[in-house]
């Protein structure tokens, strides 16, 4: 947790403009703070159990693990963890598995204008 | 033994029956018509017999009657009645007792007046007797012969007295009871049943046995001449009479009898026929009902037998030994069930297998079941199927021992049609399996040691023409399944694309609409430098969102078969060259291996910069940051070969098999970079074939990939070439 109480964000996205482009999106945020970035599954697992971010924002599509198996297995262990899947391709069939697994919001990098404010009002809500 | 060809049992019985019935009424006609027609034949008969016996007694009759007279005239001519007057009366007395036949002695004159009388227990006055001229005037002969009128029971017999000239004096009459008579009448063996008697000549019976009888003016119609018969009804019996006329009396001897005791014998004999008839009736109807019986007796059993048989009972026998039409009967029979249960079998053995075939979906468990079902059915020692593929290889079903080179010589068959031919010790049977137009899908042989009967190549042939539809079905099946799974993985394969590529197009898009904003809304807030490379990358996005789109565009083309090549003379090298430079920013900074030879080709100059820059980006993507890349190029007998080579992550010899596959993406973990729609090789691969080349791979795992691809060289004569006919 960061010295003035924002809610910290770990950015995983395999494309480095994406990552780069959610944290200027959250730059002037007084709620969020990107305390972290990582290219992959694996590599989020592993910053994640030092960084303790509030929220992990999630790529679905990546190689190796996808968003849904990084997910899951974030909330094997931190059951409570607030996590939000973010996917170009966003169909139902996604939407429930995300649901299933116990992610708390799902958006579309269509829409990636709204991302800050739906981590906002997730991070206001915790 | 009569032949009973088409008698049912039921038909025999009523035969026996029917004949038993006419054996009863032609023994009650029969007994009938005796005691009619011959009934009075007989009587006739019983009288013609008794009248001999009467004319025989009238013969005797007369001759006693004459004997009387005989010994009558005797006493007459003694001489004692010389002088009647005189003598007369105690001569008379004398000779009555010397002659105890008579009754009564008289004398009597030519007048017919009674001169002396001597009686045996009276004294009678001859002056008292009325005048016998009746006696004088009855003389024949001298003699006289009658029954008295006023006592018929007397019998009076007279003869003429004369002197010693001859001279008549008068008569000697002498009277005896007719008891004398009927001694006579006995004198004949009698004969059983019958009795004699007299009738005089006014038809009246004076002398009979039976005195109630002896009087009885029913007898009176009898004749009185010759031989004469009658029948009488008297006290309620009919008598028979049979008589004949005496000399000297005239009257009538007979010989009567009941008709009940004449016909006795008749009775006896018509009873004697009915009980013959009877028996002989009996013995026809006994030797109907053994005979019936032999007949029948078998075929009840024969006829239950049937009626099992229809039941459906197929394991009935007839036990009827013997070479009699029954137990030929009963053998046929047994035959024929034992045959009927064998085809029945066969026929259930044959709709089991049928049905077990039906239920096959692929195609080499049902080849396996048909040769299995063929085999079966009939009993071959090994069979083999052969069918067809038509764009695959011939699947082939073996069971039992077949050599091979039977089994290679096995062309196609005439559909549904049976051959069979000898080898050596066994024969081969081969059918076609039919389709349902009638051609052969495949061939079947069997191999038997004897060669099948007509039944079973007819089965043979119901389970083949089975067997085809089953076959032709789960082809169809396989077909349409195969269809289905290219459909589903088009499928499947389209719903990736749109995702890979929504994907693909909605990175660079979402980073020049992020960067873009940033730059808009905070321009101030950033440097000269840090504007720049924002904006920097949103061009090299854009960049990719062309070629992208251009790879898009490519693939579709492609697949309608509609992308036309410009080819032309290029330098390979020149052209290889000029691509790794234009990719600067993709390669990120790749340590590049050039080896470029001076090589000529005819090739489309974009589509070949395309292929270089697939293959460059795909290698950059497969590889860790930093590792350097390799191209070459260099002419190779007729063609330009290129290499491209990574030290990356490789691939397994089956994802190398399906790399040029379109929408594949090496999708193991640990993979870093498995970005892109999919279509980069499978685009590499079109182009090449496009321009007249070949493709293809080698990798290993974790120690990199090299991608080569060939084009055409170019003619060494400067000439254009149309490769655009080269054109699928």
């Amino acid at each position: 947790m960061s010295a003035d109480d924002r809610a910290g964000v770990l950015i995983v996205d395999d494309e480095p403009d994406i990552r780069l482009v959610l944290r200027l999106s959250m730059r002037a945020s007084q709620v969020l703070e990107v305390v972290g970035e990582a290219a992959s599954g694996p590599e989020a697992v592993d910053m994640f159990a030092h960084l303790r971010p509030r929220i992990v924002l999630l790529d679905q599509m990546m190689p190796g693990m996808t968003g849904i198996e990084t997910a899951s297995h974030l909330l094997e262990r931190w059951p409570e963890q607030t996590i939000v899947l973010c996917s170009a391709y966003l169909d139902r069939e996604l939407r429930d598995r995300a649901e299933e697994v116990g992610i708390r919001a799902t958006v579309s990098k269509e829409d990636l204008r709204v991302i800050p404010d739906v981590l906002e009002s997730l991070a206001r809500a915790s | 033994m009569r032949r009973w060809p088409h008698l049912a049992g039921g038909t025999l019985t009523r035969l026996i029956a029917a004949t038993f019935i006419a054996g009863i009424v032609a023994a009650v006609v029969a007994s009938a018509f005796l005691s009619t027609a011959g009934r009075s034949t007989l009587r006739d008969d019983v009288m013609g017999q008794n009248g001999v016996i009467a004319s025989h007694l009238a013969a005797r009759f007369s001759v006693r009657i004459d004997d009387h007279l005989d010994s009558l005239e005797m006493l007459a001519s003694s001489g004692a009645f010389l002088e009647p007057e005189v003598t007369a009366a105690a001569e008379l007395r004398t000779m009555l007792r010397a002659s105890p036949r008579y009754d009564e002695l008289t004398i009597l004159d030519l007048d017919g007046r009674a001169v002396a009388v001597a009686a045996a227990r009276s004294v009678v006055d001859p002056d008292e007797l009325p005048i016998r001229d009746d006696v004088i005037r009855g003389l024949e002969d001298g003699r006289f012969v009658a029954l008295r009128d006023d006592a018929p029971t007397v019998v009076e017999l007279g003869v003429l007295l004369t002197d010693a000239d001859g001279r008549p004096l008068g008569v000697l009459l002498a009277a005896a009871p007719l008891e004398v008579l009927q001694s006579y009448l006995l004198e004949v063996d009698p004969i059983a049943g019958t009795r004699r008697g007299f009738v005089d000549a006014s038809g009246r019976v004076v002398v009979h046995p039976e005195r109630d009888l002896v009087v009885s003016a029913e007898i009176v119609p009898f004749g009185m001449e010759g031989d004469t018969r009658a029948e009488v009804v008297r006290a309620d019996r009919t008598v028979l009479v049979s008589g004949a006329p005496t000399r000297h009396l005239g009257g009538t001897v007979i010989v009567e009898q009941d008709e009940v005791d004449a016909l006795r014998p008749v009775a006896e004999r018509i009873r004697q026929l009915n009980t013959l008839l009877v028996a002989v009736i009996g013995a026809i109807v006994l030797t109907l009902v053994v005979v019936g019986g032999y007949v029948l007796r078998p075929l009840r059993p024969l006829t239950e037998a049937v009626e099992r048989l229809g039941r459906g009972d197929r394991m009935v026998r007839i036990d009827a030994p013997g070479d009699h039409e029954i137990g030929r009967l009963a053998r046929s029979f047994n035959t024929l069930v034992a045959e009927l249960g064998r085809h029945e079998h066969q026929l259930g053995e044959l709709e089991r297998l049928a049905l077990a075939i039906s239920t096959r979906v692929e195609r080499e468990p049902l080849c396996r079941d048909i040769v299995g079902g063929a085999r079966s059915l009939l009993r071959a020692e090994a069979a083999v199927l052969v069918v067809d593929g038509e764009d695959e290889e011939p699947v082939v079903a073996v069971e039992g021992p077949v050599p091979p080179e039977v089994i290679e010589t096995m062309g196609s068959q005439d559909a549904a049609i049976v051959e069979i031919d000898r080898h050596g010790d066994s024969h081969h049977v081969r059918v076609g399996v039919p389709g349902a137009d009638g051609t052969a899908l495949g061939s079947l042989l069997l191999v038997r040691g004897s060669p099948p009967g007509a039944r079973e190549t007819d089965l043979l042939a119901s389970f083949v023409a089975f067997a085809g539809v089953t076959l032709e079905n789960v082809m169809r099946l396989e077909l349409e399944r195969r269809l289905v799974d290219e459909l589903q993985d088009a499928v499947d394969q389209r719903r990736d694309l749109v995702s890979s590529v929504t994907h693909e197009l909605r990175t660079p898009l979402v980073c020049i609409q992020g960067f873009s904003e940033t730059l808009l809304e905070s321009w101030h807030e950033f440097d000269d430098d840090e504007r720049r490379g924002l904006l920097g990358r949103v061009v090299t996005h854009a960049e990719d969102l062309d070629d992208l789109v251009t790879r898009l565009l490519d693939f579709s083309l492609i697949e309608r078969g509609a992308l036309v090549l410009e080819a032309e003379r290029i330098r390979l090298d020149d052209a290889i060259a000029e691509v790794v430079s234009s990719l600067h920013p993709v390669l990120d900074g790749r340590p590049m291996l050039l080896d470029l030879a001076e090589v000529e080709v005819v090739a489309d100059r974009r589509v070949l910069g395309r292929v270089v820059m697939n293959l460059l980006s795909n290698a950059v993507k497969y590889s860790e940051p930093g590792t350097p890349i390799g191209v070459s190029a260099r002419a190779r007998s007729d063609r330009g070969v290129v290499e491209v080579s990574d030290e990356g992550v490789g691939m397994t010899p089956a994802e190398l098999e399906q790399a040029f596959q379109p929408f594949w993406r090496a999708g193991r973990a640990g993979v870093r970079a498995v970005r892109g729609a999919g279509i980069g090789l499978s685009l590499v691969a079109e182009y090449v074939r496009l321009m007249g080349g070949e493709h293809g791979a080698r990798s290993e795992i974790d120690r990199g990939s090299t991608f080569h691809f060939t084009v055409p060289l170019a003619p060494v004569v400067a000439e254009p070439i149309d490769v655009a006919a080269v054109d699928p």
